[in-house]
Parts: C-alpha cells; sequence; structure tokens
C-alpha cells in the first residue's frame, strides 16, 4: 500500500512559513559577539525542520539550499563562527531567498535563479576559511555579477486595470504614477476601451487602465510597494523586461500565439523575453492591445493559495462540539415538548427557548472565534522591517511589541497591514529622530517605538506610539492655511490642528524620501481603517513624540447595532459610531443657510442630517423637537441623525449589500431582524460625505434604486 | 459666430473625486439647455484622476461631434497630471499648450 504524501503539503508549506519567521526573529534577537545558544538553537531546529521536510516531498533546491544555512548556523553553535552584523544580515538575506524559494514551490512557478546563486555564493564565501577558497569564490563572484551585468534589469511591464470602485478609496494613479516616474523613466499607453460615453458617465468610477513600462534597475519590490494599496482595487500584472539579445518580432508573435493556445501560465523566463521583446520592437499602444490578450494568463504577483486556510487550536474546535451537543439536547428536549403540547407545558416551552437563544449566541461567538487570529501575524514583520529601515536612515530605534496575542477577526487582520506598515513608517521616517538630534533635545540617543494591541469594550485598539519629535502644529497650520483649508487668524486647539493631517493629500514633507512621503496620504490610512469599521486618531505632543490609536471592531460580520425607526423603515447604527441620543430643544438648533440647521452639542454645534429626506421616505414627523437625535462620530467628525424613535439594541450579522446589489453610498450592509424583515446598516462616514457633498441628489439617486 | 450661450465651467485650484460629481451635473445641465462649455483650468494646482477622467470623456464626446479642445493657458499642473496619465496627446494638448 502507498501513502500519498502530497496531501500533507499544505501542512508542511505552513509549518514551514511558521518555521522562517522563528528564523527571522531569532536572528533579530541575536547580539553581536554573543553566541546565544539557545536563539541559535532555535534557529537551527527551524532551519532543520524545513530541510527535513523539504527533503521529504522531493523539493531538493530548498532542501540543498537550507543545507548551507545549517552549516553555518551550526558553526556558530560550536563559536566556531562569530556572530557579526554581516552574518546575521546575510541570514536574513537566506531566510527571504528560502521564502520565495518555498512560495515558488507552493504556486508552482519559477524561481529567482541568479538570487538563489548569489545568496548561496555569499553564504559560502563566507563559511570558505582559507584564503584560496575564498579568492576562488570572490573570482566565480566577480564572473558572475558580469554575467549578471550584462543580463541587468531594465525594468518592468506594469499592466494596471483598475477596479470600478479605485477612486473611491482615496487612491490615484496620477500620484501613483508620479512615484513610479521618479523611480526611472516611464512611458504610458491608455487603454480606454471601457470608457462610456459622457452622458453615461459615473465621474467616481474608474473606466481607464494603464500599460506602462518603467526602465532602469528598479527592485520588483519598488514597484511593488507603490501598488501596495491598491492590492484589493485592481488587476495588476508586473512583467520583468530583460535586455536580452532582441527578438525578431514574428518569433515573438509565435511565441506570443503559443501562450494564448496554451492553457499554462508562462514562466517569467519567458514573460521577460516576449515583455522585453515586445517593449524593443512593438509602440506602446501594440503592446497594450497585446498585453491586454495575455493578461489573463499571467500573474506576476500570484495570489497565496494557502490564504484560503486557517489554523484553529483544537480548543476551539473541542468547544464548539461540545456547544453542538448542547444544542442537540436542547432541540430533542423542544420536540419533545411540541408533540404533546400542553398550556402546562409553557414554563418549560419558555426555559427550553431562552437556553436555545443562550446556546445559538454561544455557538456563533464560538464559531467567530475561530476567526480570530492573533495580531502578531500582522505585528511579526515589523523587527524585520524597522531593523532595515533604521539602518537604511542611520537611525537607531528600540521596537517594542506588547500584546501579540490580541486576537481579531482574519479578513481585519489581512487588511490592517498596510495601514500600520504606513504609520510605522512615518514613525520612523518623520518621527523618530537621528542620533545626534535626540542627544541634543537630552533624550536617549535611541528612539523607542512601540506597537500596542488590546481589547477594549467590544473593539480592538492598536497604538503606535513613537518618542520622537511629535507633529509640527505650526507647520500643519501654516499648510493648512497655503492650502486655503482655514484662514489666518482662525484658533484651533493642537488636537484639531493635529487631525488636519487626515484631511487629503495634506503633507507637509517639503522632500520625498525613499522612504515615505511620496504623497500616500494619512486620509488613505483613516480610509482604509473605515472600510474596515474602524477609525484612527492621533494624540501628539511637540517634542515628546505620537500616538496613534486605530479602533478596530472584533468581526466584520457581526457588529453591535442600534435599531432605530425613520418613517416606516428600520434601520441599524452602529453602536461604534453612536456617542449619545438626545431630544431636542429648539433653543439648541441653530438655523444656518444653504445646509439647513446645527445642533448645539456643548460646546460645538453638529449638522443635523434628516435620514427620511436621505432615504427620500415619506415622513411622520418632521418637527425637529418631535423627533431624536443621535449623535455619532465617523472619519473624526460628528453629526446628529434626526430620526422617529429608537427600537433596541442587538447583535446584527452583516450582509454585504455590495455583493449581492451594489455599493450605495451611506450604507453599508443589511440585515435581517429577528421578524425576517431586511434593515439597512447605515454607514455613519458615507452619510456625512453625502450631507457635505454637493451632489448629494445623484447619490441619492443609488439610495433610491437600493430601496 | 455661434449664438449659443457660454458656460464656463471654472474648475479653481483643485479638483478631485470631492467635486467632480457636482462637475459633472453642471455640464451635463448645461449640455442639455444647449450651451457651449469652456473649462477654465488655468488656476489648476492639483487634479485627480477621477477629474481627468471626465474632461477626457468630455473631450472624447466633443471629438466624436467635430470639435476640437483647445488648452491654451492651461495650468502645468493640469498638462502634467494629463501626460502622467497618457491623455496629453489623446486631448491634442501640445507643449504650447501652457
Amino acid at each position: 500500500m502507498s501513502i500519498d504524501i502530497s496531501q500533507f503539503q499544505d501542512v508542511f508549506f505552513e509549518e514551514s512559513f511558521e518555521g522562517l519567521d522563528t528564523m527571522e526573529s531569532g536572528l533579530l534577537s541575536l547580539d553581536v559577539g554573543v553566541a546565544d545558544v539557545d536563539a541559535i538553537d532555535t534557529i537551527f531546529r527551524a532551519a532543520h525542520s524545513i530541510k527535513g521536510g523539504a527533503g521529504t516531498f522531493g523539493f531538493m533546491d530548498v532542501s540543498t539550499f537550507t543545507h548551507v544555512i545549517e552549516t553555518m548556523l551550526d558553526d556558530m553553535r560550536n563559536g566556531e563562527r562569530e556572530v557579526s552584523v554581516e552574518s546575521t544580515n546575510l541570514l536574513l538575506d537566506t531566510v527571504d531567498v528560502l521564502r520565495e524559494m518555498l512560495t515558488a514551490v507552493q504556486q508552482k512557478v519559477e524561481t529567482d535563479d541568479d538570487r538563489i546563486a548569489d545568496i548561496r555564493q555569499q553564504l559560502e564565501v563566507m563559511m570558505a576559511s582559507d584564503v584560496e577558497l575564498q579568492a576562488v569564490a570572490l573570482a566565480n563572484d566577480k564572473q558572475e555579477s558580469e554575467r549578471k551585468a550584462e543580463k541587468s534589469n531594465a525594468g518592468w511591464l506594469i499592466d494596471f486595470r483598475p477596479h470600478r470602485h479605485l477612486f473611491q478609496t482615496g487612491n490615484d494613479p496620477v500620484r501613483m504614477f508620479g512615484e513610479l516616474a521618479s523611480l526611472g523613466d516611464l512611458s504610458i499607453a491608455l487603454d480606454d476601451d471601457e470608457l462610456p460615453p459622457f452622458s453615461d458617465l459615473e465621474p467616481e468610477d474608474s473606466y481607464l487602465k494603464w500599460i506602462l513600462t518603467l526602465r532602469g534597475d528598479i527592485a520588483e519590490s519598488d514597484v511593488i510597494e507603490i501598488f501596495a494599496w491598491v492590492d484589493d482595487d485592481c488587476e495588476l500584472v508586473i512583467i520583468p523586461l530583460c535586455s536580452t539579445e532582441p527578438v525578431k518580432p514574428s518569433v515573438m508573435v509565435e511565441k506570443i500565439a503559443a501562450i494564448l493556445d496554451s492553457e499554462d501560465t508562462m514562466s517569467e523566463t519567458e514573460q521577460a523575453e516576449i515583455a522585453d521583446a515586445m517593449a524593443s520592437t512593438l509602440a506602446p499602444e501594440e503592446i497594450a492591445s497585446t498585453i491586454v490578450a495575455q493578461a489573463t494568463k499571467v500573474k506576476s504577483i500570484p495570489v497565496t493559495a494557502a490564504a484560503a486556510s486557517i489554523r484553529v487550536g483544537t480548543d476551539k474546535v473541542d468547544s464548539l462540539v461540545d456547544m453542538v451537543g448542547e444544542l442537540v439536547i436542547i432541540q430533542s428536549m423542544l420536540s419533545q415538548i411540541g408533540e404533546k403540547f400542553t398550556l402546562e407545558m409553557l414554563p418549560r416551552l419558555n426555559d427550553g427557548l431562552a437556553q436555545l437563544e443562550r446556546n445559538t449566541r454561544e455557538m456563533q461567538e464560538g464559531i467567530m472565534r475561530i476567526r480570530m487570529l492573533p495580531i502578531s501575524f500582522a505585528f511579526n514583520r515589523f523587527p524585520r522591517f524597522v531593523h532595515d529601515m533604521t539602518d537604511k536612515m542611520g537611525k537607531k530605534v528600540a521596537l517594542k511589541l506588547t500584546g501579540e496575542q490580541t486576537e481579531l477577526d482574519k479578513t481585519v487582520l489581512e487588511k490592517i497591514g498596510a495601514p500600520l506598515v504606513h504609520l510605522v513608517r512615518n514613525a520612523l521616517d518623520h518621527g523618530l529622530e537621528t542620533p545626534a538630534v535626540r542627544v541634543a533635545a537630552g533624550k536617549d540617543e535611541t528612539g523607542t517605538l512601540q506597537l500596542k494591541a488590546f481589547h477594549q469594550g467590544g473593539s480592538i485598539v492598536i497604538e503606535v506610539h513613537d518618542d520622537g519629535a511629535g507633529l509640527n502644529e505650526d507647520k500643519i497650520l501654516k499648510k493648512a492655511i497655503e492650502k486655503g483649508l482655514m484662514n489666518e487668524g482662525d484658533v484651533l486647539s493642537p488636537e484639531k490642528i493635529d487631525e488636519l493631517i487626515f484631511l487629503p493629500s495634506f503633507t507637509t514633507v517639503d522632500t520625498v524620501t525613499d522612504v515615505s512621503g511620496r504623497g500616500v496620504g494619512m486620509d488613505v490610512v483613516r480610509k482604509n481603517i473605515s472600510s474596515l469599521g474602524g477609525t484612527v486618531e492621533v494624540f501628539s505632543k511637540r517634542g515628546e513624540g505620537s500616538v496613534f490609536t486605530i479602533r478596530l471592531p472584533l468581526t466584520l460580520s457581526i457588529m453591535d447595532g442600534q435599531t432605530i425607526r425613520v418613517a416606516d423603515e428600520n434601520y441599524i447604527i452602529p453602536l461604534i459610531a453612536i456617542i449619545e441620543t438626545v431630544e431636542i430643544k429648539a433653543i439648541d438648533i441653530k438655523r444656518v443657510s444653504g445646509q439647513g440647521k446645527l445642533y448645539k452639542l456643548g460646546d460645538e454645534y453638529v449638522p443635523i442630517i434628516r435620514l427620511y429626506s436621505v432615504f427620500n421616505l415619506t415622513p411622520k414627523i418632521t418637527e425637529l423637537e418631535e423627533g431624536l437625535l443621535v449623535i455619532v462620530e465617523g472619519e473624526g467628525q460628528k453629526a446628529g441623525l434626526f430620526i422617529d424613535d429608537l427600537l433596541g439594541q442587538q447583535h446584527v450579522v452583516i450582509k454585504s449589500l455590495e455583493t449581492n446589489y451594489r455599493k450605495v453610498i451611506g450604507v453599508s450592509g443589511a440585515t435581517i431582524l429577528g421578524d425576517g424583515s431586511v434593515a439597512l446598516i447605515l454607514d455613519v462616514a458615507g452619510l456625512m460625505a453625502l450631507y457635505r457633498d454637493p451632489s448629494l441628489a445623484k447619490m441619492k439617486l443609488n439610495n433610491d434604486r437600493a430601496a | 459666430m455661434s449664438d449659443k450661450e457660454i458656460t464656463v465651467i471654472d474648475c479653481g485650484d483643485a479638483l478631485g473625486i470631492a467635486n467632480v460629481g457636482d462637475m459633472y451635473e453642471r455640464v451635463l445641465t448645461s449640455l442639455a439647455e444647449g450651451h457651449t462649455i469652456q473649462f477654465n483650468v488655468r488656476k489648476i494646482e492639483r487634479v485627480d484622476t477621477a477629474a481627468m477622467q471626465m474632461i477626457y470623456a468630455f473631450s472624447k464626446e466633443a471629438e466624436k461631434h467635430g470639435h476640437v479642445l483647445l488648452w491654451e493657458g492651461a495650468s502645468e499642473a493640469f498638462v502634467r497630471s494629463a501626460k502622467m496619465l497618457g491623455l496629453a496627446t489623446l486631448m491634442n494638448m501640445t507643449d504650447n499648450t501652457i
């Protein structure tokens, strides 16, 4: 009898990627000159498991490569090799290469052989003990460099096809292409096939597509980074341009034809060959049409197959099994009552139903817990990230992570990565000072960057805290006045001034560095977090540092909501967005021209949004004094929603409106209420946008269609 | 000379997704009323893709009806954004546009 071991491959990949994370964090914890045997042992064991597994599954390249790493680690463990900055950095590079190799094997795509050979050679050079061997290795290295120089990276061909909603995410191709142009020589070919006639245009939707040719010796990661924010909002193909011998057009056409006929995806070499051939022989428009034809076959940024799986602790599964057991008992008890029901049995029926409700809720929570993963999955990238960034910037920064075991929903976790990277990068680049500046300011030369996660109420709070220079309110104010966002002489509290950084395209950075300040504004960070139902706030003290506080819901599929009534309809307001509910007194209402009425809340005025008007309902109550005002907050702004009545608070299961119908501004989803009716869940930020935006009538049309 | 009324759409110094919907409505209404449209893009310092796309769609429509849009005096930022999106040639912008 034979066993098909390929069924265990997924587990091998999952464990190997975890092993690589362990190796990375172990290497980052090593102190120069100190052979910490325990730490090296841990790294060694992780490498050894990868080597063994790879050998079992026949991934010999991975196995052989890991063997070289193992040898070097063994030397370190035995004290035969010193732990130096160079050796640690090289081992970190080998972890990156191993990760790439495993990903390539997992997704059945080609590996970057040049990079593997380069790192392997560097390892061998470092390990070569006698001078002669080093000389030979160096000579090989030189040959390799020359070979590579001949075949240097000539740039990238990028097929960028935004989804219709791209603009609404705050991302702007003008800015992104500007960033690409700063990396190399950019030529642009437009595909406007999907642009409708002017009268049918939805101006907030994106119809244009582009083929971009970026020439220059540019790292793929730099290109990918520019598109990191639009990962879920576009189709993207990035193909390397290699300066190989020019390919004759006829050869190229045959090659493309062969690929279009085949069901397989192209290897990277084939992609490069074709891309280069096209770039050297075709006009951009021709490249565009050819690429459009083949784009569906090529994926330079493959989707991670492993993303679809999730590891669940047996304790969580056991507890679910227990709950199902209890549910079966209650179900059989209720069936018995139902078969011979008499009025005397009513108390038992009520007890049974109460127990059923309790169990259903527990089970719902148990199932949601399955999707909960520790935030360490998002935090783990930062030790390496901070290590590399501070090296580049000549800064000294100690990274502290707390609350890594705080759990949050897998989807939230996957999407919080990019905003967190942005905040950390900003803190490193703009917040934390260089050692000399810090010492001059009387601070320790090593700055502290703290990432902290914890539960608070029904939310997850993530804080990004640095003890750097803090926000420069004078500069922010000056920029806001320059941009016409404020008038000279306007008085704002420091907190309100700090809030200005979240306005679209707001930047006080005078020069663009290669680390940050290229224009992805904090507004995009806020938009991304808002799309997860969360909020972000900043607190800063000049000279002492800044804290960015992100609040996120525990899960995206269930939330606590307040049911409200407007005319004959029920709506849900997310509880997290509600500050308070007030009865309106005429004395607190102020009429303003154009935008209706304002309500005096403490020492500020908030706009009153009449929901019956937004949703085009026939109102039952129009006098403000007869209804209620729910004060809500979204994206740092407050507003009062005028409603007829408050009904009750409940857990609601969110159903996507976008999946089942289309995106409707002001509505984040729908839910089914206990009586079987459907209620729309209000999107507070969207409602405020509707209120502010002059094209309200047009957007309202969408709402009418939704209703 | 045409006796059509002219609607001048002043794009101000910043044109983006926040006001492109409003501007689109104005253009549509003016077109429906038979007006001639003029975009004033002299002062634009910042323009995003949504806005450029709307103006490009308009220029395509105009071209379909045998009209050519002239961009004399267009701001540098406007022309730069058009070039960045591969629209400059398609919108008949020349090096003398600015």
